[in-house]
């Protein structure tokens, strides 16, 4: 079996490192047509001909067929995000280590993760040494470094903030899937996804937050057709990777969607090691211990579940599962812009099935759970600028003392190729769902929540770095800022 | 009153009603396709050359309508949904309503084409399928099936809400027909022939939902489907 290990846990130039960097070099030395080479395993994520940075003139590329069948398939704002990536992962690791055993390295060669939310590791948030190093031990130039990414990355600085980085939220979600509005580990359901909707937890943090905290607005990690060229995004995945056992085993009822139409509705297709094609789909790669897989995590705790799927499948019609139920939304899209942003709208009160929980007879039933919903968000470029949501800051305030408001950071990573109209990923922008129930009951519990009224700020935080000789500000528009119960 | 009423032991459609809005159009998407079924001026009427003549315009549009509602509007099922969601409790069914009425507007306008081409140019069937077939290798097609998937913003409330549902139909309209109207054609120019509107519903479907753009599939299934129409068309000359 395969371990993957924690890669703030290894020497700068581990052997694990060493090889994964001579390996790297020998797949960039494959031309773009071959499967095993590096360029066309990122494509297999993304790729935009136009915009590829390390084209080639005159390249040959791989038939219209080929590029339609393997490349830009990767499944983001989708329950098929966690099994699509690891199934990518996996062949992947295996094409890597095959190559490190060609040029004479282990044979049981694995990828290392980045845990950037260890909390007993204060330097946990720096890029991992290797990948800032402009040179391996022998002076040869080191394939893991990329200057393309955000100030801090290579500066050997934090990588984003602490909120970007938690596995926190994600971790503490009961269920796997989304339920409408309502935001779960792994996603809602859809059909073949590239931008889907509303992303569950862990893509949106921190998987998608930490994309644009290591690329910045001009970084190959801030896209989905260039994440895939920077060496950091393997290890970056095999971290999500790790969050997704780790939610299974953290409780018995953490279990996988059990519908048929996660399990098998979908099959993926990617090259096995010897660049053959193959397919895959989400039920053939939910247990590690698998012969496929056949790999485990560095520091993973034993698993808590007895069975590994024994959820419910089929409709849910119980009461337990409300329906989400809008309140008030925005009038017209809102524009962010390098200063904070704030929008007010109307809240009403709930009118359908929710009205029971909120009916005196039912006193002791939960109250509805608040969601504050961000829709079709898009962006011509990247931005300058993350922004962190704030609710109900008083007006004339900074936004920034009022840490207890903060509903979440709006992720960015994919916002340009998801505005696309004409690209593979759809135009409607994304989309991201934030629970606001605690804040909801704090407010109320010191009489200040406006239930009929909603101020929703958008405080910008920079990207380290001086962009502004590099690009102009990109304004982000927000479709429509929306309040739903639950 | 509201709060009496949500207290009495919900009816079971209604509950599927909350959680599944769009149920009532599949509704009437199926009675459609049951109307289809019925045996009044059927393609029997009027054979041409082979196939299925010229009906006349209002004879036309009584199928043509429940055809576009029966084969096009469930596929819309997501959008639907997505439109209830994203709409006031109150108005959910309203804000469906109107999108409906944006999406087959312009399939109807569309229909009144069709029937014209009929009229004046007529078209055999297979030769439509020959023309999707090769539409199938374009990148509009493939752009326009991708538009379908399309999700637009609402206003919460009041005319500009029912203004952005209705334009919210229109604009899927626009990509359905641009990806779908050639078959649609084909089904029109049959005399929607049931049996053609079964294969290319199943066919739009399995397109609609497939992982993975097989183009020169789709389109080698279309062609295959023109021959079969043509041997079909023959065999009855003789």
């Amino acid at each position: 079996m395969r371990i993957r290990r924690n890669v703030h846990n290894l020497p700068v130039w581990d052997p694990i490192l060493l090889w994964y960097a001579k390996a790297v070099r020998a797949m960039q030395g494959r031309p773009l047509v071959d499967p095993l080479s590096w360029r066309y395993q990122a494509a297999i994520h993304g790729y935009i001909r136009a915009s590829d940075p390390l084209q080639i003139p005159g390249e040959t590329l791989p038939s219209a067929v080929q590029q339609a069948t393997f490349w830009s398939r990767c499944q983001h704002g989708s329950w098929f995000f966690l099994p699509w990536h690891r199934a990518y992962l996996l062949y992947f690791e295996r094409t890597v280590a095959a190559t490190v055993v060609s040029l004479g390295g282990p044979a049981d060669w694995a990828l290392p993760y980045w845990n950037y939310a260890d909390l007993t590791n204060p330097d946990a948030r720096r890029m991992p040494a290797a990948f800032q190093q402009q040179a391996l031990p022998d002076g040869s130039p080191n394939p893991l470094f990329i200057p393309r990414r955000s100030g801090a990355a290579n500066a050997n600085q934090l990588v984003g903030s602490p909120g970007q980085a938690s596995d926190a939220s994600c971790l503490g979600k009961p269920l796997f899937e989304n339920n409408g509005v309502v935001v779960q580990f792994g996603g809602g359901a859809t059909g073949f996804a590239h931008s889907g909707r509303v992303p569950g937890e862990c893509e949106r943090i921190p998987h998608n937050t930490m994309h644009g905290a290591i690329g910045g607005p001009t970084g190959w990690m801030s896209a989905f057709e260039t994440a895939a060229l920077d060496p950091i995004f393997w290890v970056h995945h095999s971290n999500i990777d790790r969050l997704w056992e780790l939610w299974r085993r953290s409780a018995t009822t953490h279990l996988d969607p059990a519908a048929p139409a996660w399990e098998t509705g979908l099959s993926f297709d990617f090259h096995d090691v010897s660049g053959n094609p193959t397919s895959i789909r989400a039920v053939d790669v939910t247990d590690l211990t698998a012969p496929l897989l056949d790999y485990d995590y560095e520091g993973m705790p034993p698993a808590a579940v007895a069975g590994p799927l024994a959820a419910v499948g089929g409709l849910d019609m119980s009461d337990a599962t409300p329906v989400p139920e809008l309140v008030g939304a925005t009038a017209a899209p809102v524009t962010l812009s390098a200063n904070p942003t704030h929008v007010s709208f109307a809240v009403g009160e709930p009118a359908g099935p929710l009205t029971l929980a909120l009916a005196p007879a039912e006193a002791g039933a939960a109250a509805p759970s608040v969601h504050l919903v961000l829709e079709n968000v898009k962006a011509s470029r990247f931005p300058i600028e993350s922004y962190e949501v704030y609710v109900n800051v008083p007006a004339g305030q900074d936004a920034a003392q009022f840490p207890q408001l903060m509903a979440g950071i709006l992720p960015q990573f994919g916002i340009v190729e998801a505005s696309q109209a004409d690209g593979e990923h759809g135009g409607d922008g994304i989309n991201c769902s934030f629970d606001i129930t605690g804040i909801r009951d704090a407010l109320r519990a010191e009489g200040s929540w406006n239930a009929e009224d909603l101020r929703v700020s958008f405080l910008p935080c920079r990207y380290p770095g001086d962009y502004e000789e590099v690009i102009e500000m990109a304004p982000v528009e927000v479709g429509r800022v929306s309040l739903y119960y639950a | 009153m509201s709060s009496l009423a949500l207290s009495l032991p919900p009816l079971a459609f209604r509950r599927v009603l909350w959680r599944f809005p769009e149920a009532w159009v599949w509704a009437v998407s199926i009675g459609c396709g049951i109307l289809l079924l019925l045996p009044v001026s059927t393609a029997a009427e009027g054979h041409h050359h082979g196939h299925p003549g010229p009906l006349e315009l209002s004879r036309f549009l009584w199928h043509w309508i429940p055809m576009v509602f029966a084969m096009m509007v469930p596929l819309q099922s997501g959008q639907l949904r997505l439109v209830a969601q994203r709409s006031l409790w109150r108005r959910r069914h309203l804000a469906m309503a109107l999108y409906l009425c944006g999406f087959v507007l312009p399939w109807a306008a569309c229909g009144l084409i069709v029937w014209a081409g009929t009229q004046y140019l007529p078209i055999p069937p297979a030769t439509w399928l020959v023309l999707a077939a090769a539409w199938q290798l374009t990148p509009y097609k493939r752009r326009a099936l991708g538009a379908c998937h399309r999700t637009r913003t609402l206003s919460p409330s009041g005319w500009p809400a029912n203004r952005d549902c209705l334009l919210a139909g229109l604009l899927a309209s626009r990509a359905c027909l641009a990806s779908c109207w050639l078959l649609m054609a084909a089904c029109g120019a049959f005399a929607h022939g049931l049996l053609l509107m079964i294969g290319l519903t199943i066919f739009m479907w399995v397109e609609r939902l497939a992982d993975r753009p097989r183009q020169v599939v789709y389109a080698t299934a279309l062609l295959g489907l023109a021959g079969v129409m043509v041997l079909l068309e023959s065999g009855k000359h003789h």
